[in-house]
C-alpha cells in the first residue's frame, strides 16, 4: 500500500518534470545559462585573482609548493556555491564544470586580448590553468553520492589532485633546465627574466625556496595535503555563499511576493 | 516623436563625446615616475652615467644600457624598514616590447635578484633586444624589496621591423635549442582545448536534452540528497552512464597526459632562486666631502636654492660639477654644458675649492624643471631634498657625495 502511494507520488512528479509550460519555454533556459555565464565567470575570476592572482599568470610562479596549495582553495569557492545552487534548484551536477568552463573562456579571452595582443607577452608565458577536469570529477562525485559532505571531503582532494595533474602536463616543458648567462634555470625562470615585468620584480615570487630536505625532498606531496585541507575550507565557504547568500534570500523574496 | 528626437540627440551626443575622446587622446609614454612621491625618488637611489648604446635598432639587435646606481645613505626609514637588502635591476618599458638577454652587476652575471645594501654602489649593464616594432620609452630601474620600483633616466628607442621577425633561441641543458617565443604554446592551447571539449560535453549533456528552469517545481518537493531516480526522471540511469563516460574520459586524458609528460620531459627541476651578492665596487679614495646646509623653495620666483659646504680633502683643486636627484641631473656652468636629458643650474661662487679649504656654494635649480616632475615637496609629509653632489678633482677622481636637507619654503 505504502509502495503504491510512493509510486503514485513519483508518477505525479514525473509528469511535472515533463510538463510543457506555456510561457516558460527553452528560450528562457538558454537565456539563463548564457547570461549567468558572464556573472559566474566574473565571480570565479575575481576570486582567483584575489587569492591566487600571480600564481595563475606566469609560468615562473607556477611552482610545486605555493601554486598548488593556494590555488585549489581560491578556485573551489565559486564552483561549490554553484554546485549547491544548481543541484538544489534543478538536480544538475554541473556547478563545478559550469564554473570551470565559464572561467576557461573568460581567462583565455583575457590572456589573449589583454596580455598577448595588448602588452605583447607570449601566450606560453601567461597561459591560464584549466580547472575543467577537476570540475567534471567533483560534479560526478556529487552526482553519485548526492552528498555535499562527502563531496567536500573527497571532492576537495580530487579537485586539488586533478588541478595539479592536468596543469602539470602543460607546465612540464617549462620545467626543463636551460643555460642562461652561465646559470642553470628552468625555461619558466628564463621567461620570467627575459620578458620584462617592470612592476613584478623577481623577488616578489612566492615560490618554493628550498625544501629543508623534508618529505623525501618532494614538497608537492605536503603541498597536496595542505592544498586539499584548504580546499575543504574553500568548499564550505562556497556552500555558505550558495546556501545563505543566494538560495535563502531568493526563497525569502519569493515568499514575500 | 519627442522620444525619437531625444534618442537621436542622445546618440549624436554619445558619438561626439567618443570622437572627442579619441581625437584628444595622446600616446601614454611615462611610466608613473611622477606619481611616486618626491621623497622616494630623491632619498632612495642615485643614478648616474646612464648610457644607451643606441636609440634605433632592428628586431633582434642588441641594445645595451649601462650606468651606475647608488643606494643612498639617505634611504628613508619608512621603506624596507630603512634597510634595503634585496634589489632587482630591471628595465621599465611598456609591456614586453623588448627582451632582456643579459644582466651584469659589478662585473657579475645576475640572472635574478641580488643582495644589496644602503650605501652600495652598483655598476650595471643590461642587454636588451628589440622585440616589437615601434617607438618605446625605456628606463633603467631598480626594484627594492618592500619599496617598489625606482625609475632612472629614460629615453625613446625605436625598434624597426626585420623581415625575419623575432625569435629567441634558448639552449637547454639536454643540448636541444628551443624558441622561447613559441615553445610549448601548442601543448598548452591543445590540452586546454581538449579539457574544454570535455567540459562542453558535460554541460551539453546536462542542459541540452532537458529543461532547466521548470525543474525547480519538482526539486522543491524532494529532499536535498534525493533526485528521485528513474521513477521521477530528473536524473536517470542513462544520465549516470553518460556522466561516467565523460568522467572516465577525463581521467584517461589527465592520466595519459601525466604519464606522457613524465617520458617526454625527463630531468625537470623546480623553479630556481639564483640570487647573488655582487662584488663590492672598488672606489677611489675620497678627495672631497659635501654637506647640504640649507634648501629653500621660493614659489614667487619658482626656484630652489641649495646651500652646500664643500670641503677639499685631497691635494688638487675640486670643482662642483653636478647635482643629481631622482632621475635628473643639474650641471654646473663651470663644469660643462648640459647634455641630452640634463639641465643647467647656477652655482655661486663659480670656481674651485683649493686643497684643505671649505667653500660654501649656493646652487639655484629652476622650478620649470622641478615642478613638472613634482620634485618640490612643499605640503608633503617629508619636506626634504636629497641627492648626490658630484665633486671632481684635478686628477680625475669623481667624488659622489650624498647630501640631504630639510626644504624651507618661503611661503606654503
Amino acid at each position: 500500500m505504502a509502495q503504491a502511494a510512493i509510486d503514485v507520488r513519483a508518477g505525479e512528479l514525473r509528469q511535472q518534470v515533463h510538463r510543457k509550460y506555456r510561457y516558460i519555454d527553452r528560450k528562457w533556459d538558454f537565456m539563463f545559462w548564457f547570461t549567468a555565464a558572464f556573472v559566474v565567470a566574473a565571480a570565479a575570476d575575481i576570486t582567483r585573482l584575489l587569492f591566487a592572482g600571480d600564481w595563475d599568470f606566469w609560468t615562473d610562479w607556477k611552482d610545486r609548493q605555493w601554486w598548488m596549495t593556494i590555488t585549489p582553495f581560491a578556485t573551489i569557492i565559486i564552483p561549490s556555491a554553484l554546485q549547491f545552487i544548481q543541484w538544489r534548484a534543478w538536480r544538475m551536477p554541473t556547478g563545478g564544470t559550469y564554473t570551470a568552463t565559464c572561467l576557461f573562456c573568460a581567462a583565455w579571452i583575457g590572456r589573449t586580448l589583454q596580455w598577448h595582443f595588448f602588452v605583447n607577452y607570449p601566450l606560453n608565458f601567461v597561459w591560464p590553468a584549466t580547472w575543467i577536469p577537476a570540475g567534471i570529477l567533483i560534479d560526478f562525485l556529487l552526482l553519485e553520492t548526492r552528498s555535499f559532505i562527502i563531496t567536500s571531503v573527497i571532492g576537495a582532494g580530487i579537485w586539488t589532485i586533478a588541478f595539479w595533474a592536468s596543469n602539470y602536463i602543460m607546465l612540464a616543458p617549462f620545467l626543463q633546465p636551460a643555460n642562461f648567462i652561465g646559470h642553470v634555470l628552468t625555461v619558466a625562470d628564463v621567461q620570467g627574466v627575459t620578458y620584462i615585468r617592470a612592476q613584478t620584480p623577481e623577488y616578489l615570487r612566492v615560490i618554493e625556496r628550498g625544501s629543508l630536505r623534508t618529505f623525501l625532498q618532494e614538497p608537492q606531496y605536503v603541498a597536496l595535503a595542505f592544498g586539499t585541507t584548504l580546499a575543504v575550507g574553500g568548499y564550505w565557504i562556497g556552500q555558505f555563499i550558495g546556501r545563505y547568500l543566494s538560495v535563502w534570500p531568493i526563497g525569502r523574496f519569493l515568499k514575500q511576493i | 516623436m519627442k522620444m525619437r528626437r531625444r534618442f537621436a540627440l542622445s546618440l549624436l551626443g554619445t558619438v561626439m563625446a567618443l570622437a572627442g575622446i579619441a581625437l584628444g587622446s595622446t600616446t601614454a609614454s611615462a611610466h608613473g615616475e611622477r606619481a611616486q612621491e618626491s621623497f622616494i625618488r630623491m632619498q632612495t637611489v642615485g643614478f648616474w652615467d646612464t648610457q644607451f648604446s643606441t636609440t634605433t635598432a632592428n628586431q633582434g639587435e642588441d641594445i645595451t644600457l649601462t650606468g651606475t646606481i647608488k643606494i643612498l645613505e639617505t634611504w628613508p626609514i619608512n621603506l624596507s624598514g630603512g634597510n634595503p637588502s634585496v634589489c632587482y635591476f630591471t628595465v621599465v618599458e611598456p609591456g614586453a616590447q623588448f627582451v632582456l638577454k643579459d644582466r651584469v652587476i659589478n662585473g657579475m652575471e645576475a640572472p635574478q635578484s641580488v643582495f644589496c645594501h644602503k650605501g652600495g654602489v652598483y655598476q650595471y649593464s643590461m642587454t636588451l633586444q628589440g622585440r616589437s616594432p615601434g617607438s618605446w620609452h625605456v628606463h633603467p630601474a631598480v626594484a627594492v624589496e618592500q619599496a617598489g620600483t625606482i625609475i632612472g633616466p629614460g629615453t625613446w628607442i625605436t625598434v624597426n621591423s626585420s623581415a625575419s621577425g623575432f625569435s629567441y633561441p634558448l639552449k637547454l641543458l639536454n643540448g636541444g635549442t628551443i624558441d622561447l617565443e613559441s615553445y610549448g604554446t601548442w601543448l598548452v592551447v591543445g590540452f586546454s582545448l581538449l579539457t574544454f571539449v570535455l567540459g562542453l560535453a558535460w554541460m551539453i549533456m546536462w542542459t541540452w536534452t532537458r529543461p532547466t528552469i521548470t525543474r525547480l517545481a519538482v526539486t522543491n518537493q524532494l529532499p536535498l540528497n534525493q533526485d528521485g531516480g528513474d521513477a521521477v526522471g530528473l536524473v536517470t540511469k542513462q544520465d549516470h552512464r553518460n556522466s561516467a563516460i565523460i568522467a572516465g574520459a577525463t581521467i584517461v586524458l589527465v592520466g595519459s597526459g601525466f604519464l606522457w609528460q613524465a617520458f617526454a620531459f625527463p630531468g625537470k627541476i623546480p623553479q630556481q632562486s639564483d640570487w647573488i651578492t655582487p662584488p663590492a665596487l672598488t672606489q677611489p679614495a675620497s678627495t672631497a666631502t659635501a654637506t647640504l646646509t640649507n634648501a629653500v623653495w621660493d614659489p614667487a620666483k619658482q626656484v630652489m636654492t641649495l646651500t652646500a659646504d664643500v670641503k677639499n680633502t685631497g691635494t688638487t683643486p675640486v670643482t662642483l660639477t653636478a647635482f643629481r636627484t631622482a632621475y635628473l641631473t643639474f650641471v654646473s656652468p663651470a663644469a660643462r654644458l648640459p647634455q641630452s636629458g640634463e639641465y643647467q643650474m647656477t652655482v655661486d661662487p663659480s670656481g674651485t675649492v683649493d686643497p684643505g679649504q671649505t667653500t660654501t656654494f649656493t646652487m639655484t635649480l629652476p622650478g620649470s624643471v622641478l615642478l613638472p616632475e613634482e620634485l618640490v615637496p612643499v605640503g608633503k609629509a617629508q619636506m626634504q631634498v636629497a641627492g648626490v653632489l658630484e665633486l671632481n678633482d684635478g686628477s680625475g677622481t669623481r667624488n659622489m657625495a650624498t647630501v640631504q636637507s630639510s626644504l624651507t619654503p618661503t611661503a606654503t
